[in-house]
């Protein structure tokens, strides 16, 4: 279960480049029946993307949300854990 | 023998020993060169080394060269010394077969005057081997090493690549691990089906990368043996020749952790002339190359039986095995994509599913998913008199004037054509011919969504998509939706950028003078506020009007965008205002009022008057799904 207390880190299954400010993932595969998506990071994506690192839990990248955005905590924390979810194939995820 | 094909302009040196006919099939025959053409456009394979950081904006991985001094063998430039050790550069094969007709324990020992041992530590006994197997030149009984070696650099000097030919089915050592599986994908009415059957799979191990192919009529499997960072590659065809009860191979022996049995021994023979009718049986024991392995290659039933041959033959040359020639098809479907494939990824090219014409001196690709309308357009294109450069299958390539397209043999009428690419077009059926421009990560995404990938290989992933955005920077992209008669080639030959500057002016100096003008939505930057074919009513623009959420007709390009004002701000005193596409993932440059024409009055839908739905909340992440149609049979 992800919450704000994981610490997310970059999957190796993941090949990504930045292209004009957004992020483009593209998932390693052995099957080609698994090959179907590539996926975009708009640039709220990237910023969350490049915050990632194997130290700074969701709680920490919320403050530098909130740091950066003008943006409630409490929303922020919600979109943070609500993107990690959505993205948590491109991760690995470390719990306190 | 030797078969030159040139490629996309590179040039792909067949080449096989004395005895190995290689007949490529007719859809090479206009793409086979004479070897002795001048050919300059050499280009080193891209290392197949891991970058500690991938490439990132502006970056790409650079070419170094593909043999150097540490990478390969001192004496013949062709096996990496180390691979020899592990016993997954040196082919068994190799070392069996000059030598049948002996027991398999002096096979080894006996063909070179050393064991296997010796022959990878040094480059003698590889010449030795080599010569032989590799060199049409040396005939007579007197090998000489050196000359062997200038052969051998000869073979290589103005290719990009030397695949050498063998029949066979080839062997993936165990050590070998399976990265990559794909089934046979069929085309059906509206997408693509994966029929489960298997196709082809790649290996990986010792510093080499494995394709083997399950090929049909007859049923056979084929390999490709792609050493890493080397430019000098190895097909076995697949052909076995031989009676089976002659070939002593246990399923132990065959250890390639696919877990199949090896049926490919027992494949009917294939059509060709006279084939040798003899198997060699192989034990672990004779090929103890001290690797601890086992052998790699033990299959050399394409050689004489020795009970047929005259007494005193010299086993060790290749006249006798010229006496039993074996043809070959080198490159049956699909190993010919497979290898363009790898080719064109460790130089740094696109292959992409798609249609490719030049239409008036001007380069157009029009890519798309299966059943999206490529062949359609190629077909009107072509009616119209221009020229397609290819409808199903292209690889794009950067050249010093820019980007090129190049067609590859798919068809048996196919010749080799080029163009430089103007303007890619991800393509659509439509009830009207509209086109948008795509930018950044979208375009890169869609370009790889439509290009041939294997995404098991990370280099070879990263490098695809730093290709595709340097094409992206230099190529426009556009969303193209249109009707599948002769209006589009119309549409887009007209398109050009001073007919829509011509268009936009006088729009704009209506609107400067205080009229409201009408214009056609041509995009989907705004869906579904706005839609293509939806008719627009933009009054002229006046400055308290700025207002976030209100749609303006933006001046870019020498002409129209409509997109809405997310954003209204002082800065510096300054006004400054952002818009954004609703369907975009990205704002705009935030700009002053003087970028906005106008500002959207009304839309008009299917004659009603429609009014504009809020802003869509942004969203992260956009997933594309790709067109992966892998080589689709047909």
């Amino acid at each position: 279960m992800i919450s704000l207390s994981s610490t997310p880190s970059h999957s190796p299954s993941v090949v990504y480049r930045k292209i004009n400010g957004e992020y483009l993932l593209i998932p390693l595969t052995g099957n080609i029946a698994d090959m179907d998506s590539l996926y975009r990071l708009t640039e709220t994506g990237a910023f969350i993307w490049e915050l990632i690192d194997g130290e700074r839990d969701i709680s920490e990248i919320t403050a530098k949300i909130v740091e950066e955005f003008d943006v409630e905590p409490e929303i922020a924390e919600k979109d943070a854990l609500e993107f990690f979810r959505e993205i948590q194939e491109f991760l690995h995820f470390r719990e306190p | 023998m030797t078969v030159d094909l040139v490629i996309a302009g590179r040039r792909i040196r067949l080449h096989s020993r004395e005895g190995v006919e290689i007949r490529p099939d007719e859809r090479f025959s206009a793409f086979t060169a004479p070897a002795e053409m001048p050919f300059a456009a050499h280009r080193d394979i891209l290392p197949e080394t891991v970058p500690d950081t991938l490439p990132q904006e502006g970056q790409s991985l650079t070419g170094t060269g593909m043999l150097s001094e540490d990478q390969c063998h001192p004496g013949t430039g062709m096996f990496p010394k180390d691979q020899c050790h592990t016993g997954t550069g040196i082919s068994p094969e190799d070392q069996c077969h000059t030598g049948a007709g002996m027991s398999p324990e002096d096979q080894c020992h006996t063909s070179a005057g050393m064991s296997p041992e010796d022959q990878c530590h040094t480059g003698a006994g590889m010449s030795s081997r080599s010569t032989g197997t590799f060199s049409e030149r040396v005939t007579g009984e007197d090998h000489d090493l050196d000359a062997d070696m200038v052969v051998d650099a000869d073979l290589v000097a103005d290719a990009d690549l030397v695949v050498e030919v063998e029949p066979g089915p080839g062997e993936i050592p165990a050590s070998a691990e399976k990265v990559f599986d794909a089934q046979l994908m069929e085309e059906v009415p509206g997408g693509v089906i994966n029929s489960g059957e298997p196709f082809w799979e790649i290996f990986s191990g010792g510093g080499v990368t494995y394709a083997r192919v399950f090929l049909k009529e007859p049923e056979r499997r084929a390999l490709l043996e792609m050493p890493n960072g080397e430019k000098r590659w190895r097909i076995f065809t697949g052909e076995v020749t031989g009676a089976p009860e002659d070939v002593g191979v246990t399923a132990d022996l065959y250890n390639d952790r696919s877990g199949l049995a090896p049926d490919n021994f027992i494949s009917p023979p294939v059509t060709g002339p006279p084939q040798v009718d003899a198997g060699v049986r192989v034990t672990t024991d004779s090929c103890n190359d001290g690797s601890g392995l086992a052998p790699d290659n033990f299959i050399a039933s394409h050689l004489p039986d020795p009970s047929q041959d005259d007494a005193g033959t010299d086993y060790q040359t290749a006249g006798t095995i010229a006496e039993a020639p074996i043809t070959v098809n080198p490159l049956p479907y699909p190993l010919d994509g497979l290898l363009f494939y790898f080719l064109f990824s460790r130089t740094g090219d696109i292959m992409i599913h798609g249609s490719g014409v030049s239409c008036q001196g001007r380069g157009w690709l029009f890519t798309g998913r299966s059943g999206s309308g490529k062949t359609t357009l190629a077909r009107i294109f072509d009616r119209a008199g221009d020229r397609v450069i290819h409808d199903d299958r292209l690889v794009l390539c950067r050249s010093e004037d820019g980007w090129m397209m190049h067609n590859t043999p798919v068809y048996r009428n196919d010749e080799p054509r080029s163009a430089p690419l103007d303007h890619l077009w991800i393509i659509r059926h439509g009830s009207a011919n509209v086109s948008e421009p795509v930018t950044g990560a979208e375009a890169v995404a869609m370009i790889l969504a439509n290009s041939i990938q294997q995404n098991w290989d990370r280099v070879a992933a990263a490098r695809l998509a730093a290709a595709a955005d340097d094409l992206v920077s230099s190529v426009r992209v556009s969303r193209l939706s249109f009707l599948p008669d002769g209006t589009i080639r119309e549409y887009l030959r007209l398109r050009k950028e001073e007919e829509i500057s011509i268009a936009a002016s006088a729009a704009g100096a209506l609107l400067s003078a205080g009229k409201n003008i009408t214009v056609t939505a041509g995009g989907y930057s705004m869906w579904p506020a706005i839609r293509p074919g939806d008719k627009v009513e933009i009054a002229p623009f006046v400055e308290g009007a700025a207002a976030a959420g209100r749609i303006v007709a933006l001046r870019r390009d020498g002409g129209f965008v409509l997109h809405r004002i997310t954003r209204v701000m002082t800065v510096s005193g300054r006004r400054v205002i952002v818009t954004s596409g609703d369907a975009a993932a990205r704002a705009d440059e935030p700009a002053g009022a003087g970028m906005i024409a106008g500002i959207v009055h009304s839309v008009t839908r299917s004659g009603r008057l429609i009014t504009p739905p809020r802003r869509r909340w942004p969203r992260w992440m956009n997933r594309i799904t790709a067109a992966v149609a892998g080589w689709v049979r047909g």
